[in-house]
């Protein structure tokens, strides 16, 4: 999404009271919730991956063959923006190296392998019990240290949201317990069973953020956790909402406009307009980062699915493998045909058993065949309108399919297809079995690869103006010769051919060629060594083409 | 696209960039006038001597078009024949011109002969530029004279059926056609769609004719997909 | 699809139970006429042949056609209709989901333009030739009559031709008839204490038009169809005929309830306008396009040259559809204003 918004730049309100759009899917919530959070045994080997949100690789703090305790910092934590990662358990890095993970084509991503000593036994803690004694500045940074990151979903560090506010005043915190997804019950498990810590995480956010009003956003077809929370609300100033269970109502962009009654804009931060969401999960891992002390080692996610004997919600360490969990709740490797990451709409499948838990694995799904049959072959849009009615952002996917199918991708852009925010809806309800989102994601990556090459030839060609300005330059600069007097110099220049002399100048050119490759090796070579980016190496090439 | 001699000048007129099938261009005679064999021959063989006669004078004339004002001279130089010519019909071919009404004088306004003097007879000397526009001019006629055709004969179930409107002659010779017993090819839209028919045919000769093979995509990988929202 | 077929037979029936079997035959001629084509397309085409069940959208073209030509009509007129709607109007630009124009309604138009006389000889009701209230068109001799018009082959004599006897006098709705003109039929039966369904009553088209509309309430109920372009056609057509009635007018200009329930409105706005590959896609357009719709309805039946002008109009609104939606792309999530080429 567009988020480059400059600091602090007020933003137009747009206000909507009604919310376009939404499906409703059967939940497939029952299963997983017939039993209580159980914590998982310490798997022997665990995989924690060092990728974080947006890509980066956070750097590595420890070496293979370390001993670490449960909650020791696995990575630097004194890098700004990157949330640090902390061991799971007691035990001996083993390896770090790129290891399959949990992301969307199970790629290979850095891992650091930590091998269990089974003691798991935790690292010194500091635990802030009285935490609305000390400024808000140093919980975020508490915060920042814990490693705490959303746990909705897209896993964008916490503290970096909460430094978002830049110290504007917060009109409303929305605590997002909705979780409108088919499948994931992890949330509600957590606010029946944990309702007290969740409530005083949720305290602590809202004395960071000043916020005037807080809500806890929940679907109202939970009752459990709606008479869990309203046994411990009362007493605080916490109000609780209840949404529809529509999907995708628990959308930051479509839980905003539901609450605050405004529309986010496109161009905006949620705090630019006074308000901030903020997963349930993640209001609880508050909770343990600052009155226990504890960093996020572990989450509690949710595992279900046709094969699987006693689908439930696990507190899992960060790390587990995926085959460890299916295991514990007795898969049926047979039948399982299909392993989902995520909710059963915008999950994707994972090819591989061995990727880890990480911390944005909100749900894994062990589908059988019968549970997710193949999809006949799309067959041709009538445009019945369908999907504009359940696209949440007011869209129109059939006209955007024709653009895309046309190639028309600017008419495409036009018409928006930049804010699709990816739910799915259209794909849920289509008649006629196109795969509507994947036509936006491929014209969204065709976009964008078409204003990189754009951005390219303009560089491209600011470069080759500059050149040639220098060019000019040093020519005019240049003390004019006469044209006559240079042709009478180029003949007098060549008199004769000798033939010994152009052995020594053709012996001298190959030497000075030579020298010039192996100078050139040598070079990148210790940049390479030096860890030093390669630019520096094309750097130097281009300045001192003839050195 | 320099054409070098009288073969490849024929070709390109008559078929690979035929005025009405590739180019599209001088629609509105070809839609409003081929309602019978007859009088598109008629229409086709003014705006031939048109074309031919035009093209001449832009080669012979080529030094002396300014620049800016070509355009001007075209039409000018057009308008100059399609008069001369509705003159002569008028005179001789009284019935004939009545038929051929406000779309003879609108002649001077085919796209097809203003594109041949703008994109040749104003670069080429007379020979080519003659060769040219006799082959734009046999291309356009063949073709209005097939619609003309086609439509005469789905209408009306003849061809050529009143052909002595081509004979010089008096006003009374001439007799109107019957009412249509397939009236939608004597309307535009069955004209267009008739016009449509004959441009497909020709794209699906030029591509029987062309050696290159597409690779069959039977050996497309199939991507197998799957719900992933549970039972449907 | 299915839906929109069964949508169609309370109508279908009704007109049956007037008008005989002419238009019944006709709606099987189409049926076959379409599965044959589509086989023949599917060949050329080289797809997978699935016949009409793949998605039915050829029997529902087929269904409308063989509703809006005149019962009985011969064989050549209906495989000429359904080879323009199926090959030309549809296939020619790309199958289902690519065609422009309503593939019914181009054939039909193309009928009229080419064979007016044919396309406007709707014979007349069996029961209003013999004013005979005991006599039912659903008789086999009527079946027989039908059999011999639509194929003239298989006659052994000469076909009474009711053309004759019909040509002038019945239309293919009762729009210039003035005979509802002003006040409803069925109302008229209801007060003189007539059966409804007696053949002599003439609510013939007002039933037809009835069970039209609850077709259409049906495939609403169903959510087939949405409520915006039926409505606004008809908010079209009835606002028009309100403002424009004169008794006192020479015109023959029809009241609202004429123009409602005495002429194909009814179809129009449920069946043709709603076909959602040609229409306008977005809210507010489905709006716009059915006012459209509405609006040419009215104005070519009051002041142009034809008799009833739902498949003109719906042509029209088919041209204007693309344009139409690209000018009434609602307002985006988190956008100031609405999007589009044109902002």
């Amino acid at each position: 999404m567009n988020r480059n918004s400059m600091p602090g730049k007020p933003v137009k309100a747009i206000k909507s009271v009604r919310l376009h759009g939404g499906i409703r899917p059967p939940p497939f919530k029952t299963r997983s919730l017939r039993s209580v959070i159980m914590a998982t045994p310490v798997p022997e080997h665990l995989i924690i991956p060092l990728i974080q949100y947006g890509g980066q690789i956070a750097a590595p703090a420890v070496a293979v063959g370390d001993k670490v305790l449960k909650g020791q910092a696995l990575t630097r934590i004194d890098l700004e923006g990157i949330c640090p990662i902390h061991a799971p358990t007691s035990g001996t890095i083993e390896a770090i190296e790129p290891l399959p993970v949990a992301d969307e084509f199970t790629t290979y991503q850095p891992c650091v392998v930590l091998r269990s000593d089974g003691e798991d036994c935790w690292t010194a803690l500091d635990a802030l019990p009285d935490w609305d004694t000390s400024p808000p500045e140093d919980l975020i940074s508490r915060i920042h240290r814990a490693g705490v990151i959303g746990l909705g979903g897209a896993g964008f560090p916490l503290a970096k949201k909460l430094h978002s506010l830049q110290g504007r005043k917060l009109e409303t915190l929305i605590i997002n317990a909705v979780e409108c997804e088919p499948y994931i019950s992890c949330d509600q498990a957590l606010v029946r069973a944990r309702t007290a810590d969740l409530v005083s995480g949720i305290q602590i956010l809202r004395y960071i953020t000043g916020a005037t009003r807080t809500v806890i956003a929940i679907g109202n077809n939970k009752t459990d956790a709606i008479d869990a929370l309203r046994q411990h609300l009362p007493r605080t100033e916490i109000r609780l909402v209840t949404v529809p269970p529509d999907y995708p109502a628990g959308s930051e962009k479509q839980l905003i406009q539901r609450i605050v009654r405004r529309q986010l804009p496109r161009d905006a931060l949620p705090a630019d307009i006074g308000a901030l969401v903020v997963n349930a999960g993640t209001a609880y891992a508050v909770f343990r980062a600052i009155v226990l002390g504890q960093p996020l080692v572990s989450r509690i996610t949710t595992l279900c699915g046709e094969t699987l004997a006693t689908p439930k919600n696990f507190e899992a360490l960060i790390g587990t493998p995926v085959f460890f969990l299916l295991e514990l709740c007795g898969v049926d490797y047979q039948r399982l045909s299909h392993l989902l990451c995520g909710g059963s709409i915008m999950g994707h499948t994972v090819t591989d058993l061995n990727v880890p838990l990480d911390k944005t694995t909100n749900c894994l799904i062990a589908g059988s065949e019968q549970e997710f049959p193949t999809l006949p072959e799309p067959m041709e849009c009538i445009r019945c309108g369908y999907c504009a009615s359940a696209c949440p952002v007011s869209l129109q996917p059939q006209l955007l399919y024709r653009h895309i199918r046309a190639g028309a991708l600017e008419q495409a852009e036009q018409s928006g297809v930049q804010d699709c925010i990816e739910c799915g809806a259209c794909n849920w309800v289509c008649p006629s079995h196109i795969p509507l989102l994947q036509y936006y994601r491929y014209a969204k990556y065709e976009l964008e690869s078409l204003a990189a090459r754009r951005l390219q030839s303009q560089q491209w060609q600011q470069r080759f103006e500059l050149h040639q300005y220098r060019m000019a330059r040093k020519h005019k600069s240049k003390p004019q010769q006469k044209p006559d007097d240079r042709i009478a110099g180029a003949d007098a220049a060549i008199p004769q051919f000798d033939r010994n002399q152009a052995r020594i100048e053709i012996a001298a050119a190959v030497e000075r060629a030579r020298a010039r490759r192996e100078n050139l090796i040598a070079s990148s070579a210790q940049a390479i060594n030096s860890h030093e980016p390669l630019t520096a190496v094309r750097k130097t090439k281009i300045e001192n083409p003839h050195q | 696209m320099e054409v070098t001699t009288a073969q490849t000048a024929a070709a390109s007129g008559l078929w690979h960039n035929n005025s009405v099938l590739v180019q599209i261009t001088g629609l509105s005679p070809l839609l409003a006038l081929t309602t019978t064999a007859t009088t598109a021959l008629g229409l086709g063989l003014a705006t031939a001597l048109v074309t031919v006669s035009a093209c001449i004078t832009c080669s012979l004339l080529r030094a002396w078009l300014p620049e800016q004002w070509r355009l001007v001279y075209y039409l000018a130089i057009v308008a100059f024949f399609t008069t001369v010519i509705g003159l002569i019909l008028e005179m001789s071919f009284y019935p004939l011109h009545r038929q051929l009404g406000i779309y003879l004088p609108l002649i001077c306004a085919n796209g097809a002969i203003l594109l041949r003097m703008e994109t040749f007879s104003r670069h080429h000397r007379l020979l080519p530029s003659l060769q040219d526009a006799l082959a734009t001019a046999l291309g356009f006629l063949w073709l209005i004279v097939l619609l003309g055709a086609l439509r005469e004969l789905t209408a009306y179930g003849t061809v050529f059926a009143h052909l002595d409107l081509l004979k010089p002659g008096r006003v009374d010779q001439y007799a109107e056609p019957g009412s249509a017993s397939f009236r939608f090819s004597v309307l535009q839209p069955g004209a267009l769609i008739i016009l449509g028919l004959l441009v497909a045919g020709l794209n699906l000769l030029n591509r029987r004719r062309s050696a290159t093979k597409t690779v069959a995509a039977a050996n497309l990988v199939r991507i197998k997909r799957v719900r992933v929202t549970g039972r449907p | 699809m299915l839906w929109v077929i069964a949508a169609c037979i309370p109508a279908i029936i009704t007109a049956t139970w007037f008008f005989g079997y002419g238009m019944l035959l006709n709606i099987l001629q189409c049926g076959f006429w379409a599965a044959l084509l589509e086989t023949i397309v599917a060949r050329l085409r080289r797809q997978v042949w699935n016949g009409l069940l793949r998605d039915n959208s050829a029997l529902v073209s087929a269904i409308l056609l063989g509703i809006s030509l005149p019962p009985g009509s011969v064989w050549w007129l209906v495989l000429l209709g359904m080879v323009f709607a199926l090959l030309v109007a549809k296939h020619a630009f790309g199958g289902l989901g690519h065609n422009p124009f309503n593939p019914a309604m181009c054939g039909y138009v193309m009928l009229l333009l080419s064979f007016p006389l044919q396309m406007t000889a709707w014979h007349i009701p069996m029961a209003e030739i013999r004013y005979d209230p005991l006599f039912s068109p659903l008789q086999f001799e009527s079946l027989t009559t039908s059999i011999a018009l639509a194929f003239p082959f298989l006659a052994p004599g000469p076909v009474a031709d009711f053309r004759a006897v019909a040509d002038g006098l019945v239309m293919a709705t009762p729009l210039i008839e003035q005979k509802l003109a002003g006040n409803s039929a069925v109302f008229a039966a209801l007060d003189s204490g007539n059966s409804l369904f007696s053949r002599s009553s003439g609510t013939g088209w007002e039933l037809i038009n009835l069970g039209f509309l609850l077709g259409g309430l049906l495939l609403l109920f169903r959510k087939i169809i949405s409520w915006h372009i039926p409505v606004s056609v008809i908010a079209a057509v009835a606002v028009m005929s309100i403002l424009f009635y004169s008794d006192k007018s020479m015109n023959v200009v029809g009241s609202t309830y004429l123009h409602l329930f005495g002429s194909a409105t009814m179809i129009g706005a449920f069946f043709i306008a709603t076909d959602p590959v040609s229409a306008a896609t977005t809210p507010v357009g489905k709006i716009v396009y059915g006012l459209l719709i509405g609006g040419v309805i009215y104005w070519i039946r009051v002041w142009g040259s034809y008799l009833d002008a739902v498949a003109f109009a719906v042509l029209v609104g088919n041209f204007c559809a693309p344009l139409i939606d690209q000018l009434t792309l609602p307002r985006i999530y988190g956008h100031y204003r609405r999007t589009g080429p044109w902002k």
